[in-house]
Order: C-alpha cells, then structure tokens, then sequence
C-alpha cells in the first residue's frame, strides 16, 4: 500500500511553492531543517512518554500487579505526563561545591545525541529525514558523545558516589562501542553501503536476520552490545540503586534528572530501531503501511528488551567489563570474518 | 568439553528465567484496588478498640474496673468513671492510637466481655492530638465487630460474631 | 564467567589512595538503619567497618519496667520479620524460670506458628537479596507468595506483622476453624512457586556468578565469630539449635537440616531455599499429628516466677536466638539479655567482605540476613 503522496512529492511541491514565491533558497534550507528536527522532537518525546509508560506496565504485568491505573482512565494513560509535570515543578538543585558548567551541560550531552541520531532512521518508504550516504558511521559516532556526558555528570556533582557511577559507565560504554561498531560493520559489508536507507532496501527479499548465519550471530551481538549501551539490566550497575544509591545521577533532581532519564529512554527506542533497520527488514512487510510495520517490531524488540529486564539481576561491574572484552570482542571479530568468507563463497 | 556444556547451561538457564516471567505476565494480577476494593477481614482481625453493648438492654458492659488500662503495655487507655460497683460505668473511655500497639491484652484482660477489637483500620487524622479517641467515636457500622476474648477462645456464650462486608465504594 | 579471578589492584611502583565511603544508615540494600564505613582501594574493599546503634530502643531496659505479660508483645519487635520465634524464645525462657508446664496441642501450635513464620522470613529475604541484585521481580513474587502465609496469621491471630501470637503458659487460644485446610492449602501453592523461583534465580548463569565464590566464611571462622543460622550452615556445619537442643516437639519431628561446604553467598542461599521446603514438611507434619486439649497452662493471677535465672535457646530464621531472664521474685524482670543471631553475624561481614568488590559486599550483606531490630534493640 503506498502513501496517498509519496514523502518526496510532497517536498518538492512545498519546495516549488517557496520558489515560486520568490524567497531565498538559503532560507529554505534552514526552515526545512527545523521543521524536520522539530517534527522529529515532537516524536521523540511523544516516544519516550509512551515508552515510559510502557516500562511501567510491563513491569506491572511481569510482576503480578497493576502497573499505573489511575490517572487517565484505567490503563494510567496519562501517569507519565503527571509525572513529568511534577519533575517540572521541582526546585532545580545544583550542589554547592560543584562545577556547575559541567552539572548542567552534562544532562545536555546525554539528551542531545540520543535526539541527533534519529535523523536517518526510515520510518517507512522514503520517510527519512536525511538519507545521509555515511548514516552509520554518523550514528556510531554521535552515540559515543554520551558517554562524555556521564563522566561530566560524574566529576561535576562533587560526590564520591557519582565519580565511580560516571568512570563505570564511561568504561562500560567505551567497551561495548567496539562489539556494538563489529556487528554493524557486518551488516555493511553484506550490503556494501553505509547507508540505513540501502540498508533497508538491500532486505527487500530476505530480513538479514534469516539471510545469513553471521548475520544472525551479528544480531545477537548487536543486541547484546545494545543492552549495554542503553544501561539496561544485565548491565545496568552505573546506576544501580542498591549498590551507589544512583550512580551518575544521584545529585540530580528534578528536570535535569528527567532529561537523563529522557535521553535513556529514546536512545533505547533508537538502537531497537536501528537493530530493525540493520536486521529486521525496516519497513518491510505485507498489507500494512511500511510506518505501521516499523513501529510494531521496534516495539516487538523494545518488550523484549524490557522483559529481559524485569527478569536477570545484574551484573557486576568488573564482570561487565571481562564479559564485553573476553567473549563479545573475541566474537564479533570472528563472525566479521566468517561474514566475509561468506559473502566470497556465496555472493548473491 | 565440560566448557561447551558450561555455556550451553548457562544459555539454557537465561531462558529458564525468560519463561518463567512470561508465565507470569499473562497469569491475572494479585492487586486489589483499594479504596475501590476492599479485602475481607478474618473475624479475628485487630483493628481499633470497640466497647460491645448487652444485647437486651443496650447498656455498655464496660464497668470501668481498669483492668484493660492496668495491663496495657503502654498506657495507650485511660478511663473515667463515676458510679458504684455494678452500676459504675465509665463517663470517659479514651484510646490513644499514637501508643497503641493493638497487641490485643486489654481485649484478653476484660473480665466482663466488653471489649473487642473492630476491623476498623482507616482513622488516620491531621494532628496527633486527634489520636486520643474516644472509645466510641470508631467502629463505623457495618464493619467488623470484632471477638471479645471469650470468643476468641471460643467459648461461644455470646451472641455469633457479625462477620462483615467489604465496603463498597463508588467502583472505578 | 563462573569463576571469580583476583585482578591485580594497582599497577606496581603506582601509588594510589585509598577512599572511604560511607554507605550511610539511608541506603536501599543495608536492609535497616545501618552504616558502613567502607576503605576502598579502587573497586576493592579494604575494610568494612559497621556502625550500628541507629535503631536503638533500649528494648532490655523497658524489660525491667512491665510485667511478664506485658512485655510479651515488645519481643516482637526484636526480629520483626519473624517475630513469633522471638515471641518463642521469650515464653520458653520465662516458663523455664516459673517452672511452667505447657500443654502438648500448644507445643504444637507453636512449631506450627514458628515454621510458618520461618517460610515468611526467608521469603522476604529471598525478596530483598533478589532486589539488591537487580532482579527486582523476585522481590514482588517472594511478597506475593509470603501474602499466603500472612493470611494465616491474620486468621489465627489477627496481625500481620508483629502478631504477640504466644503467652506465658502456652497459646492465647486455639487455631480458627478452617485454619488446617487454609495452610495446606496455602503450602500446596507456596511449593510449586518456589520451584519457579529457582528456576528463575537460582539457576541463572547471571545470579550464580554473582553468588558463587563471593563473601566466602570458612568454617573456622564461622565458628569463631559466633556465627549461627544458614550463615553458619552455609559454611559446612550443619548446627541447627532445633537438633542440638531441642525445644518444644523438635525432637519428635522428622525434617533435614541443610548444610553446604562451600561458604559463599550460593551456599547460604541454597540452605535457606532447603530451609523453607522442610519447614513446610514440619508444618505438615504438626498438623497431621496434633492432640487435642487445651492450649494454654493456667497461670496465678499475680505473676510472680521465684527468684532464679533461666535461659531458652531457639532456632530463629537467622541463627541461635537466645534469652537470658532473671527473676527477682518481684511480677517484673530483673534483667531480660537477648542474644540475637544477626549481631553475631553482622561481625563476620568484615572478613567476608575483604578483598571483594562493593557489588559482592551488597549480595553478602543480603545473604547474612541481618534484621537491625534484634541487632540494636
């Protein structure tokens, strides 16, 4: 079922309007680039109130009770937006000893990134905001900005607990890049482009998931190199509860701690995303709109990732460590290798 | 190689652990919505202090005699009384339910069955001082009426105990 | 992933700091009002040293001030997770004092009562030892199954957490009607659930590598800490006060008593885990055999035990939980000495928490299970 108008007729009709209108083409660009970002805001935002609210659920429905059931009618619809609203109304607390440009950027540095990366995502045919030609290479290195965000966290709250939650996460996040880079350089050298868009296209006939063994043993790097960029459980110890009261972000309260949260929350909503672009065919799929079929595995991949969740304890940091280095490392390389072997032997 | 077999184990084992939540995901909930829903109180349930009544005349039973207050750990009752003998009857039966600890001896203590404990359980208040309640300020009707401690021994002389029903709200 | 290497702790010839951290009285794993002062050396602990006192009641002083009676409902608030074995050890140590003879159905009653209260405390701690791990499920399955077993008391005795459900002499009064097919009923669902359990926790590569080889006590050290309960059993030696000197009807019951060699956080969770399942088959077993008659000793209205000394030993959730009574003839106490088993045991945290990571002191604290209650009174 194709769009009723295509995404990119309906740019160049907008586009021919403007020019024929006789404004400057410079202004163009720039009043399509907000409109494109504030749309993609606007989503983001929307998603991490839902996703929010899906993690309560969820973890309502694992752990036998009720989840939200209050506020906005039985199924607490509108729980996360009375929270958020809350944290709004907060008092902003800045500790007093501590490097306040480096407290209040660092949330800044964890949000932004998470946002930035969802540029070349496809949503469905032809829905893209930038089909950029180097898509993931740019993701991979936008996703490693984080990490600075954490260990700016870290240092400026002036507490020894957030010094060791931040140098853990910086540590497991740098670890975890390389298996997370190994998988998707996989699927690139099965597709021969970098970009998310050929990507997609390349899984017209077969998901990559089912194309090729190495594939599938990419995926399951992928995922697991994922969790552990996200901070979710197994591998959530920087901001364990019970052990450093909250890691990271103990000093932060209120709106800053809601941005933290925020950025969380959508960058798992995009490395779940991106798993279904780079393994899962994207948008393909028959009868429903390519937007629909997107969003169902995205959300298929994101219940289980909060399944997972609500099932292991968690590891400990030193076993992070030896985990991603002695068995994630050692595996991703020699299924990048096996993967080449493969595409010699059986090129299509 | 006992290794292979350690992973396999320990892969085997993580999706132990994934089946048995999603059992649990689709088994119905164990929540009950409160103040929507109310549980069933067991009959011997402590909740706040109850002066029983005699059934023919309607008089208090409680001759003040101070027992309840002698025994409790905590000083949590105080009695005023004006009368002689079996006419005394208390004109002042207060309960702090700040100290009260609803251990249950003052209700084992009475000697003349006028004691029980309700199943009343939501009198919180504003301030401290409206913890002093007046004994028979609680015990809303149709609550619990609670077993004096001849009933909990089970020596059935008194009336059958009214067991109650969960009060229904105003459902959601 | 299963075994658990030393790395080296600083690079030689560099000089490092050693920090300390204070894992303050507020702190959602120190199960309780207690403090840490941790040495750290990088990731690993150097010292721990516990600061407790912050719960405090001056519980053995008030002793002296209320009656026999009076005090029975403040024992339950030394191990208030499972009190009825505090209520236990108390009524013993008096009745020893006075002499006392209490009736058969009442002893029963009362193995009944404290093994179920066992069941309920070594859920919680399942509960609370699962959360500080991370798997915050556990946590809500372990209260879940534990509401099955407080609705028992709360149809037996009314109270669902500090249930003063003994007296001096033998039981307030007898079970409800409907009590024995509620509790077979009830163990009927507890057991296969705590099958899941296992399956979800005990078997998982994530937790054993958490758990095996981590806050390991060698048994010379159990035994010279004073170490008792699963603690001491997780640590080969198989004491349980319950077989060595046997109170109420223990000696007549046919239950294992679990023990492990291996010392280690695993260890201790799998006596725990065996300690629910016997428990159960005691309470099984009680019920099966349970004479009728009547359920408690008649007592003089003025209480006054003969002066003397008396001391009850029992086997509590958490070790050998004790009380010392001395009577002066008058319808006080003259001294009321509780030897509660977390106190003995929380010294031992310093030598199983040596040389481990802050994450491995957070799972041993959970599995010594410590209750700051009968700790600091």
């Amino acid at each position: 079922m194709a769009h009723p108008v295509s995404p990119s007729e309906l740019y160049l009709w907008l586009h021919g309007l403007w020019q024929r209108a006789g404004l400057p083409e410079g202004w163009w660009l720039a009043l399509w680039a907000v409109l494109v970002a504030a749309v993609i805001l606007i989503f983001v935002l929307l998603t991490v109130l839902i996703l929010i609210w899906l993690e309560r659920k969820v973890s309502g429905d694992i752990q036998s009770r009720l989840g939200p059931a209050r506020v906005g009618t039985k199924f607490g619809l509108l729980q996360t937006a009375a929270d958020a609203l809350k944290l709004l109304l907060k008092e902003d607390i800045i500790p007093a000893c501590a490097d306040k440009p480096l407290f209040v950027i660092a949330p800044l540095l964890v949000f932004v990134p998470a946002f930035m990366v969802y540029i070349v995502l496809p949503f469905g045919r032809g829905l893209v905001a930038e089909n950029l030609n180097l898509g993931v290479l740019y993701v991979i290195a936008v996703s490693a900005l984080p990490a600075l965000g954490f260990l700016m966290a870290g240092w400026g709250s002036n507490n020894k607990y957030s010094l060791i939650g931040g140098m853990r996460a910086v540590a497991q996040l740098m670890t975890y890049e390389i298996p997370l880079g190994l998988a998707v350089l996989t699927v690139v050298m099965a597709v021969g482009s970098l970009s998310t868009v050929a990507i997609v296209a390349h899984q017209r006939a077969w998901w990559h998931i089912v194309a090729s063994p190495p594939l599938a043993v990419a995926f399951v790097v992928y995922f697991v190199a994922a969790l552990a960029e996200v901070n979710r459980i197994p591998f959530d110890l920087p901001e364990a509860e019970a052990e450093l009261v909250a890691g990271y972000h103990t000093e932060y309260s209120g709106m800053r701690w809601a941005i933290f949260f925020m950025g969380e929350y959508a960058y798992l909503f995009f490395v779940s995303a991106f798993a279904v672009t780079l393994f899962l065919g994207g948008w393909h799929g028959p009868f429903l709109p390519p937007v629909l079929w997107f969003l169902i595995k995205t959300y298929a991949i994101i219940l289980v990732v909060m399944w997972i969740r609500w099932t292991y304890p968690r590891l400990r940091i030193d076993q992070v460590m030896r985990f991603g280095w002695k068995v994630l490392v050692p595996v991703a390389l020699i299924n990048l290798v096996v993967a080449g072997f493969w595409l010699v032997w059986f090129a299509t | 190689m006992s290794l292979i077999g350690d992973i396999l184990t320990g892969i085997a084992s993580l999706f132990k652990g994934l089946e048995v939540t999603l059992v649990n995901w689709v088994r119905p909930k164990t929540t009950i919505r409160y103040p929507w829903q109310r549980r069933e109180l067991p009959p011997r349930y402590r909740g706040a202090l109850l002066l029983r009544r005699d059934p023919e005349s309607g008089e208090l039973k409680c001759t003040a005699c101070g027992a309840c207050e002698r025994i409790c750990p905590i000083g949590a009752i105080s009695i005023e009384a004006e009368g002689k003998g079996k006419e005394r009857r208390p004109t002042r039966y207060n309960v702090d339910y700040g100290r009260c600890m609803f251990c249950r001896l003052c209700v084992e203590e009475c000697p003349f069955e006028a004691l029980a404990m309700s199943g009343e359980y939501e009198y919180a208040v504003y301030g401290r001082d409206g913890l002093v309640v007046g004994i028979e300020d609680v015990g809303a009707p149709g609550r619990l009426q609670g077993m004096t401690a001849k009933e909990l021994r089970g020596e059935k002389e008194e009336e059958v105990v009214a067991a109650a029903k969960p009060q229904e709200g105003s459902a959601q | 992933m299963s075994s658990l290497e030393a790395l080296p702790v600083q690079a030689p010839g560099l000089p490092t700091d050693e920090l300390v951290i204070n894992m303050g009285p507020q702190h959602p794993s120190t199960h309780g009002v207690l403090r840490l002062v941790l040495t750290l050396d990088g990731e690993v602990i150097a010292d721990v040293d516990p600061d407790i006192g912050y719960l405090h009641r001056g519980m053995e002083k008030i002793a002296e001030n209320r009656t026999y009676a009076q005090y029975l409902p403040y024992t339950d608030r030394f191990d208030y997770l499972s009190s009825l074995n505090s209520n236990l050890a108390y009524c013993l140590a008096v009745e020893r004092l006075a002499g006392i003879e209490v009736p058969e159905r009442a002893h029963y009653l009362r193995v009944i009562l404290a093994e179920l209260n066992r069941v309920a405390s070594h859920l919680i701690w399942l509960a609370t030892f699962a959360n500080d791990l991370g798997a915050t499920t556990v946590f809500l399955y372990g209260m879940r199954e534990r509401e099955l077993i407080v609705d028992l008391f709360e149809m037996a005795l009314g109270a669902r957490l500090t249930y003063a459900g003994m007296r001096i002499g033998g039981m307030p009064y007898d079970l409800p009607d409907g009590f024995e097919q509620a509790t077979r009923d009830a163990i009927r669902q507890i057991r296969p659930r705590l099958d899941e359990n296992d399956r979800l926790l005990t078997g998982n590569q994530i937790f054993q590598s958490r758990t095996r080889g981590v806050g390991v006590l060698s048994r010379e050290d159990a035994l010279a800490y004073a170490v008792s309960g699963p603690t001491l059993r997780g640590s080969g030696v198989a004491m349980d006060v319950r077989r060595a000197d046997p109170y109420c009807i223990y000696d007549r019951l046919d239950f294992d008593v679990p023990s492990f060699p291996q010392g280690d956080c695993f260890a201790r969770h799998l006596v725990r885990i065996e300690e629910m399942r016997q428990s159960m088959c005691i309470v099984e077993q009680c019920l099966d055999r349970m004479p009728a008659g009547p359920v408690r000793a008649k007592l003089p209205r003025a209480f006054k035990p003969a002066a003397g000394e008396a001391y009850a030993r029992t086997e509590s959730p958490r070790g050998d939980l004790s009380m010392f009574v001395v009577s002066d003839g008058s319808a006080s106490p003259c001294r009321l000495r509780v030897r509660a088993p977390s106190f003995a045991n929380l010294q031992a945290l310093k030598v199983m928490a040596r040389g481990g990571k802050i994450g491995d002191l957070v799972a041993t604290l959970g599995s010594i299970d410590i209750v700051l209650g009968e700790i600091d009174r």
